[in-house]
């Protein structure tokens, strides 16, 4: 496998003491070169519209801001080769942020436009994959539309004709899709084996530690019984069991029912890490293994705890070799 | 009573109650707090120890609106873009006026964007738009709309008079149905707006006084190089609420204000400081509130701050030590 770290470990959009400095291209130019010191040489970019509208174009998390600050994508890609990252893995598409009235097709609508633009961008990046969230938290849709009666029904049959949209525009621009299914998700509540059966055969599916923790499934059983399937890997790490519910709530990622941090930096939570990423090398995985820590409240610390973790996990029969790391 | 016992009662008089030293003035705090995921976190010391950072201290509303109330700011005026996440949590704007509420906190307006107002073929949309915007303040309880009048300069200016003209017509038209829904539309111009150093008085004066007002917001109209006391003198009956945040850099050059995205600058430099950290001179801006006997809402903005509570409580030293003895 190959592994890379993703830059959702930069929460931009919560608050904290001097969360604005993430908005500034000074923070981003510090932060290239120390994924690379602390052994990183690839990174997952999340794709996040807000900061086309909001204007803090230091945020390297759309096309847009990338020519503000760089012009092109080239000069972009080029600038972080000069600070040691070879190569920016894949991106993150994540509909939730046109989630916020009671017009469908201003959801689908957007999410139709910016999922396609971040599938050029990831192409014109030089990504091997994207990795798209499906659907919005449970919650979430609910809040807005679970008044309307069929509403789960409806909101899938058109998520399921937005992801076949994604695969075809994917197909051309030579793009891998991952999809990914946080534990939240309303896939959920669906009969999720007639949900792939509609899906285009091109799409992959993304394997997140974590979320597989947090909604109890067999993460061993489900890399061997899906190993051709599999488009990216996340290494994420939890302590949290869900035991209230807090999958069908509008915030799943604070729970508020008892306040605390869903995700943790790799290492610090009660995952199987180890055990997840012997499976991996079991079934000779050669794809993307992506580091991600959101939620994390110290980026650079969390820097350095995953390279640690890695550096231990690689203490046994892996080898840092396995991961694509050069000791 | 005697001169000693006439003083002590005058110190006492300050420590019982500093923060009500000007009845006609109520502050309010603009929500610059960027998406506070919990209501209110219980758990506080459980939570602490997870991590043992002081984020734990800014990420539940509880706790955020205790601080306002602790400094003395008994509003807030909230920020649009935090609605996709903060009314899910909620579950409706009552709902957060009742949490406000309990916590001796009232919502007293909420910023907004005229968008594409320079555009009659997008007047429809922009004045629906608007109306939301109104209704949903209404629900929340407050009474200041403050309206960025125009999109960025970049990619719009420089304006025509008919788009000028244009923008204000529009404006008014929001301003009418505010107006009948108890809402005071204030006009808040930004430094790299299309409404500009060179147009926004005129803009000002082709809007309908009786349903166009204005929020001076002190940085902001000095960094496009006004004058903020004689802009104040001048159109102090159209100047319904303030946003109070100082500045080092007035009166930018123009390559600067129209550039693209210069609100957050690359090395870090910021244009908004506290009242009394930056240039401008706030003790006649507060000669002029008693002048004009101004009474109403002064909202402090702490914008781009690296720590909101500092920055609260910085203000508010600054306002109880320095600005209200002035129009007391």
């Amino acid at each position: 496998m190959k592994i890379g770290i993703s830059l959702d470990m930069v929460n931009v959009h919560h608050q904290e003491p001097n969360r604005n400095r993430y908005e500034s291209k000074y923070y981003w130019d510090e932060l290239y070169p120390m994924i690379a010191t602390a052994g990183f040489r690839a990174v997952e970019i999340p794709f996040d519209p807000f900061w086309i509208f909001r204007g803090g174009s230091g945020v390297p998390f759309t096309k847009y801001c990338i020519e503000v600050k760089f012009e092109t994508v080239a000069k972009f890609v080029a600038h972080l080769q000069a600070n040691g990252i070879e190569k920016v893995a894949g991106i993150h598409f994540n509909p939730t942020i046109f989630m916020r009235n009671e017009n469908l097709d201003f959801y689908f609508g957007a999410s139709g436009y910016f999922g396609g633009e971040s599938i050029r961008y990831a192409a014109e990046l030089g990504c091997d994959y994207i990795a798209i969230t499906p659907t919005p938290p449970y919650g979430l849709v609910q809040h807005y539309h679970g008044k309307y009666p069929n509403w789960e029904g409806d909101f899938m049959n058109r998520t399921i004709q937005l992801i076949n949209g994604f695969a075809t525009i994917a197909q051309e621009k030579g793009i891998k899709i991952s999809l990914r299914n946080e534990y939240w998700s309303v896939l959920r509540s669906q009969d999720y084996q007639t949900f792939l059966s509609q899906l285009n055969d091109s799409i992959h599916f993304n394997i997140d530690s974590a979320n597989l923790s947090i909604a109890g499934q067999n993460s061993t059983e489900l890399l061997k019984n899906n190993a051709s399937k599999i488009g990216s890997i996340y290494l994420t790490d939890t302590a949290f069991m869900d035991d209230n519910e807090t999958w069908k709530t509008p915030l799943p990622e604070y729970p508020q029912h008892r306040a605390t941090q869903v995700f943790k930096d790799i290492g610090l939570g009660k995952v199987d890490l180890s055990g997840f990423c012997q499976t991996l090398k079991e079934i000779n995985y050669d794809g993307w293994a992506i580091v991600s820590n959101r939620q994390t409240r110290e980026p650079m610390r969390a820097l350095l705890r995953s390279r640690k973790t890695i550096s231990e996990l690689a203490g046994g029969s892996l080898q840092l070799g396995d991961f694509g790391i050069k000791k | 009573m005697d001169l000693q016992n006439q003083q002590i009662d005058s110190d006492f008089k300050k420590i019982r109650n500093p923060k009500s030293a000007i009845p006609n003035i109520k502050y309010s705090h603009m929500n610059h707090w960027k998406n506070i995921p919990y209501q209110r976190i219980d758990n506080f010391r459980e939570f602490y120890y997870e991590d043992k950072t002081n984020s734990a201290y800014y990420t539940d509303w509880d706790r955020i609106l205790r601080y306002q109330k602790a400094l003395g700011f008994n509003g807030i005026e909230l920020a649009p873009w935090d609605f996709p996440e903060m009314l899910p949590l909620f579950g409706s704007p009552q709902a957060f006026k009742d949490f406000a509420a309990e916590r001796g906190v009232e919502v007293s307006g909420m910023f907004h964007l005229i968008d594409k107002p320079y555009d009659r073929t997008h007047h429809k949309q922009t004045l629906e738009e608007s109306k939301k915007a109104v209704d949903l303040l209404v629900e929340f309880g407050g009474t200041q709309l403050n309206s960025a009048p125009i999109n960025n300069y970049y990619g719009v200016g420089p304006l025509s008079r008919d788009q000028i003209k244009a923008s204000a017509e529009i404006i008014t038209e929001v301003g009418k149905y505010a107006t009948d829904k108890g809402v005071q539309i204030g006009i808040h111009n930004e430094f790299f707006l299309a409404i500009n150093k060179d147009n926004h008085r005129e803009y000002l004066e082709l809007t309908d006084p009786r349903y166009v007002h204005y929020c001076l917001d002190t940085a902001q109209v000095a960094l496009l190089g006004e004058d903020i006391l004689e802009f104040y003198d001048t159109y102090h009956d159209r100047i319904c609420t303030f946003h109070l945040k100082d500045t080092a850099t007035p009166a930018l050059p123009d390559d600067i204000r129209y550039s693209r995205d210069i609100e957050i600058v690359d090395d870090g430099t910021r244009w908004f400081w506290e009242p009394g950290e930056g240039v401008l001179d706030f003790k006649g801006l507060y000669q002029l509130l008693k002048k004009h006997q101004f009474k109403g809402w002064v909202t402090v903005e702490t914008d781009g701050t690296p720590d909101l509570l500092a920055s609260m409580a910085l203000s508010r030293y600054y306002i109880d030590n320095e600005l209200d003895s002035i129009y007391s």
